[in-house]
């Protein structure tokens, strides 16, 4: 009995002892891994390198490969039988065959092609034979025909040179062709504008219907000996080239295309060239290169977006082929052919890394990205958005995430401010003064300057608008002339309203919360007052003049169309994944101002973000005679900041930042409109506002009040127009308020108070309330 | 209280047995290293400044005895247990009572625990509906001619915190109340009934006394959940919901979205102070009575 006791207690010492010895040993593998976290962090302190991928290599290297002088890229590309390269330019007629993968060019001229373009007609496709024959379709809209909406005709153009012409007369010439593709055996196929996919003989001359596609989001055709691939910006057909049935579809590949046409339109691909590999896709787009094994179960990406004219938003690819040594040709539609080659030996990503965070996806941005990039190959730019769409998030997680990343030392290089706390940022001393940098740019370029120091303050300049909104109003002269602020506003919506002449809306805004949208930025500025609290009677002011234009908009609104309305919103909110864009939409004057043709409104309030608005609202002043002026609320000049750039104070790459600052605010970047805000550098104004396409006219049928149609010309700018525009923004320079939670909750509130759930007094005292809150903070 | 504690450590390490100190370790090793070693940077931090981390004296404690959005949330978060507790309390203690009494109904008290286990999120869905303004609490008043009430946007709004509080931990305390109970000596009991006290007497003198120690980790474990009800609440109403919805830990969160870590410290180790001066003083009761 003694020993058992004695070997219990041996028993227990040992299991003690062996706990213990686990313990120590779980803490000490936990504070190894914690060391070599921290020595990778020293790494990443002292290089600025990237960390997980420090010594990983392989990539492909992205080269620019020479084209033939002047081309523009509108045409095809094909990789030939003989294993030369064969690019055809549409608008000089032209057809180039290089021998030593782009190095020279042999070009000659396709004389039908030139015949045909020296009149008025639109090549709708393009296809190319492996033996080097060209098929085109074309509509001669200088020729019309009666009954012929779309008179297309065909041309094929044999490798001798001799020439096929033809019409098909394809659904009685309602439909023109979008795009063609020959396989490899020479059979032609292609797609219409109505989404049917046809088999053309161009020996019979006749067209046979296969099968339609059920979306027109995007297109691009492939094939390979054996499937005709299409994809249609949702779903990837295979359509067996033996057999004429379609195969099952590819899941994983149909939801990759649905993603990436999302993101943006024009994702190209090609098959594999032959061989073990003959059924594998590649794809190109916004994000990069990517490849799939059809029937698969994943994408496997190849080449990062990022580190490639892929993510350029400007630039979108035309061909992609796929060469034998398992290299990549793109032909973008500017024209650039660039090759994507495997180097086995370059490090995964460019050693020096900057991170530049945003709530939000920003175009400019991107391109920056792209135009930096080239300058500087061995920096790797890193766009993070954090509210992606993908995770759920709210902006308010993405800010606190965001925020523990800063606060614990960390972070990116750079913060897109837009939607954020900027004050908080600016006032515990997170961001970096770039007033130097202001300095810097103003000796280079000119700049508008109330918006480029529209954020300075005593203690330095932290923030760099680089794209704003213009607010603007546009209306009759004369009506124009007596508005001046949000109270003559109000008044001459309530006078137009009372005239019996009146059967249309004033501002066309059928809802309390879009009104509000539209009056909120102008204002804003003058309810907070410079010790954090709210101005109470600016407030009741600005939802009193709101109340009185929403009553004058809903004197001659019929209560049908109002309804209607507030569905097709509601709709569309629904369909959108980002609710901000509908939102964004309705506020555009560009949308807008056709409403004053349609007689649906008599003045427009909204937002200039682009020269094609800018065109739509000096088109219907050219036609109507109507004018536009900066639109002012209770505050005046205000510019609506859509890109706001700063620098982090824990960023280790502060000076090449700094140079990125100087790639945004250059005038390459600056000068190209992406639709999403106008530029800083006022150099950059005269590329901006250039007509991209001269030659091209856009006729829009509007209806007029009596159900006419009339004909708009969207013709571009005069340079009057341009210059007037010029100094409207010179006059921009107080920034508006960009913190959203105060925004909903006036828009929110304030709604009830229009549509008179609330008295205004009670909407104001349940307003200041709820921001009190949020100031007292 | 130290001299308590040393004195049971003394004892602990005279006793023969001193391997209770080595299976305590990891334990007290966790709790230095993850709550009492970064609650002593929270304090660092309460007298530095937010991001640039120079001394400020006791300035922070100045801003946030100043700040209005910080006593109104104490207030509210106070209130909130000065009424919930209680009520919480006495309500589970009384259908524990009653439940004691059907041994049958005992056998289902794991489902009491259901409210703690339905997902927040789940939750905040049904308080949308029920809370709404055409919710179904609403549609109930209007049933039987009352008003409607803006629950979520008036004075209300606390009840929905009291309601949502109690909802959750109801049964959760009742299964504690009926752990007590079962400890309470059956004999005692059956020894007062036989002496003549009556039901309200045996429960005064005999179970409510015999409850004390339970009472004791009730009480805490129902004041800790009284602050978990901020996550009902920011769900239901967002950052910024009614006056006197407004919690302790939304601000917490608010000034975090501001970068105001220096208050967030300063009101953290008031926080604690009450805390701590709260659980000191109940055991302190505890100790008393026994």
């Amino acid at each position: 009995m003694k020993g058992f006791v004695k070997t219990m207690k041996s028993m227990k010492q040992f299991t003690a002892f062996l706990l213990v010895i686990i313990l120590i040993f779980m803490i000490a593998a936990c504070a190894k891994t914690e060391n070599q976290t921290k020595d990778n962090g020293k790494n990443n302190v002292s290089n600025g390198k990237t960390e997980e991928k420090e010594n990983a290599k392989g990539r492909y290297i992205e080269t620019l490969v020479n084209v033939p002088e002047g081309f523009t890229g509108k045409g095809g590309m094909r990789r030939l039988a003989n294993g030369s390269l064969m690019i055809v330019d549409t608008e000089h007629a032209t057809k180039s065959i290089s021998t030593d993968e782009g190095k020279t060019w042999k070009t000659e001229t396709i004389k039908k092609l030139k015949s045909i373009i020296e009149g008025e007609t639109e090549i709708t496709s393009v296809a190319l034979t492996e033996k080097g024959g060209i098929f085109i379709s074309y509509v001669p809209w200088g020729k019309k025909e009666d009954g012929k909406m779309y008179p297309e005709k065909y041309f094929y153009q044999k490798p001798d040179k001799t020439i096929i012409e033809f019409e098909l007369g394809i659904e009685e010439y309602h439909t023109s062709m979008s795009d063609s593709v020959f396989t490899a055996d020479g059979r032609l196929f292609a797609v219409m504008q109505s989404m049917n996919v046809y088999e053309i003989d161009i020996e019979k001359k006749s067209a046979k219907k296969i099968f339609s596609l059920e979306n027109g989001n995007d297109l691009d055709m492939c094939s390979n000996e054996d499937v005709l691939i299409i994809q249609d910006g949702k779903k990837v057909y295979f359509y067996d080239l033996n057999s004429g049935s379609i195969t099952a579809d590819d899941n994983v590949l149909n939801s990759y295309i649905e993603k990436q046409t999302e993101k943006k339109y024009g994702t190209v691909m090609c098959t594999a060239k032959g061989g073990k590999n003959k059924q594998t896709l590649y794809f190109a787009g916004s994000e990069g290169i990517a490849s799939h094994a059809i029937g698969g179960s994943v994408m496997e990406q190849l080449v990062d977006g990022a580190l490639t004219n892929l993510g350029d938003p400007s630039r979108t690819p035309l061909k992609m082929i796929q060469n034998q040594d398992g290299s990549f040709f793109i032909l973008y539609r500017d024209g650039e052919l660039d090759s994507y080659v495997y180097d086995a030996n370059a490090p995964v990503v460019p050693e020096q890394q900057l991170t530049i965070y945003s709530l939000y996806d920003n175009e400019t941005i991107r391109q920056a990205i792209s135009v930096f990039r080239k300058k500087n190959p061995e920096v790797f730019v890193k766009f993070e958005v954090g509210l992606s769409g993908e995770n759920g998030m709210t902006e308010s997680d993405a800010i606190n995430n965001l925020n523990t990343e800063l606060l614990a030392g960390e972070g990116p290089d750079m913060i897109l401010l837009d939607g954020m706390p900027i004050e908080s940022y600016e006032e515990k001393g997170m961001l970096v003064d770039l007033g130097d940098v202001i300095t810097d740019l103003e000796s280079a370029n000119a700049y508008f300057e109330g918006i480029l120091k529209g954020y300075q303050q005593e203690s330095g300049t932290y923030v760099l608008p680089f794209r704003y909104n213009i607010p603007l109003l546009t209306g009759d002269n004369t009506t124009l002339s007596k508005i001046s602020d949000l109270k003559t506003l109000a008044d001459e919506a309530e006078r137009i309203a009372g005239l019996q002449t009146t059967k249309e809306t004033v501002l066309g805004c059928y809802l309390a919360e879009e009104l509000l949208e539209k009056l909120y930025l102008t204002s804003a500025n003058v309810w907070i007052t410079e010790d954090g609290t709210i101005n109470k009677t600016a407030l009741s002011e600005f939802l009193t003049q709101a109340k009185r234009i929403y009553e004058a908009e809903q004197k001659n609104l019929d209560e049908k169309e109002r309804k209607a309305h507030e569905e097709m919103v509601g709709y569309y909110k629904k369909q959108s994944q980002d609710g901000r864009k509908v939102t964004e939409y309705l506020l555009k004057s560009g949308n807008q101002v056709m409403n004053q043709l349609s007689k649906v409104q008599i003045l427009t309030a909204g937002y200039l973000s682009s020269m094609s608005e800018f065109q739509s609202v000096t088109s219907v002043k050219k036609l109507s005679g109507d004018e536009y002026k900066i639109l002012n609320g209770q505050d005046s000049n205000i510019f609506c900041s859509t890109g706001s750039i700063s620098i982090s104070k824990n960023s280790r790459n502060q000076e090449i930042a700094k140079q990125f600052i100087h790639t945004l605010l250059g005038t390459e970047v600056q000068g190209k409109d992406l639709a999403d805000g106008f530029p800083v550098n006022a150099d950059a104004y005269e590329n901006f506002t250039h007509n991209p396409a001269p030659d091209s006219s856009l006729v829009v049928s509007v209806k007029d009040g009596n159900g006419d149609n009339i004909m708009l010309d969207l013709e571009w700018p005069e340079q009057s127009e341009i210059e007037k525009l010029k100094t409207i923004i010179d006059s921009l320079k107080v920034p508006s308020v960009t913190d959203n939670s105060l925004k909903d909750e006036i828009i929110t509130n304030g709604a009830q108070a229009l549509t008179g759930e609330k008295g205004v007094e009670q909407s104001v005292e349940e307003i200041i309330q709820k921001i009190s809150l949020h100031l007292q903070e | 209280m130290w001299k308590k504690l040393s004195r049971k450590f003394h004892s602990i390490c005279r006793s023969r047995n001193k391997n209770i100190l080595l299976f305590l370790m990891p334990s007290i090793a966790g709790v230095f290293l993850f709550v009492l070693l970064p609650f002593a940077d929270v304090g660092k931090r309460s007298f530095q400044t937010a991001v640039t981390g120079e001394f400020c004296g006791i300035d922070n404690y100045k801003v946030i005895f100043g700040n209005q959005a910080f006593l109104l949330a104490i207030k509210n978060t106070l209130k909130l247990v000065i009424i919930g507790l209680p009520l919480l309390l006495v309500a589970s203690l009384l259908i524990s009572l009653v439940m004691y009494q059907f041994k049958w109904v005992q056998a289902l008290k794991s489902a009491f625990l259901f409210p703690m286990a339905v997902p927040t999120a789940t939750v905040v869905l049904i308080w949308k509906m029920l809370f709404h303004n055409n919710g179904l609490m609403n549609a109930g008043l209007e049933n039987i001619s009352l008003k409607s009430i803006d629950w979520l946007g008036s004075d209300a709004s606390f009840w929905v915190l009291i309601i949502s509080y109690i909802w959750k931990n109801l049964g959760y305390t009742i299964v504690l109340w009926l752990a007590g109970l079962h400890n309470v000596s059956e004999e005692l009991k059956e020894a007062a009934r036989v002496d003549g006290a009556s039901e309200i007497k045996c429960f005064l003198y005999v179970i409510l006394p015999g409850l004390k120690p339970v009472l004791y980790t009730i009480t805490i474990l129902s004041f800790l959940n009284s602050f978990k009800v901020f996550r009902e609440a920011y769900l239901v109403a967002g950052a910024y919901p009614q006056q006197n919805m407004y919690l302790l830990q939304h601000l917490f969160n608010n000034w975090f979205t501001h970068l105001e870590m220096d208050k967030i410290a300063a009101a953290a180790v008031c926080i604690t102070v009450i805390f701590v001066v709260f659980a000191v003083f109940l055991q302190h009761i505890w100790e008393e009575e026994k």
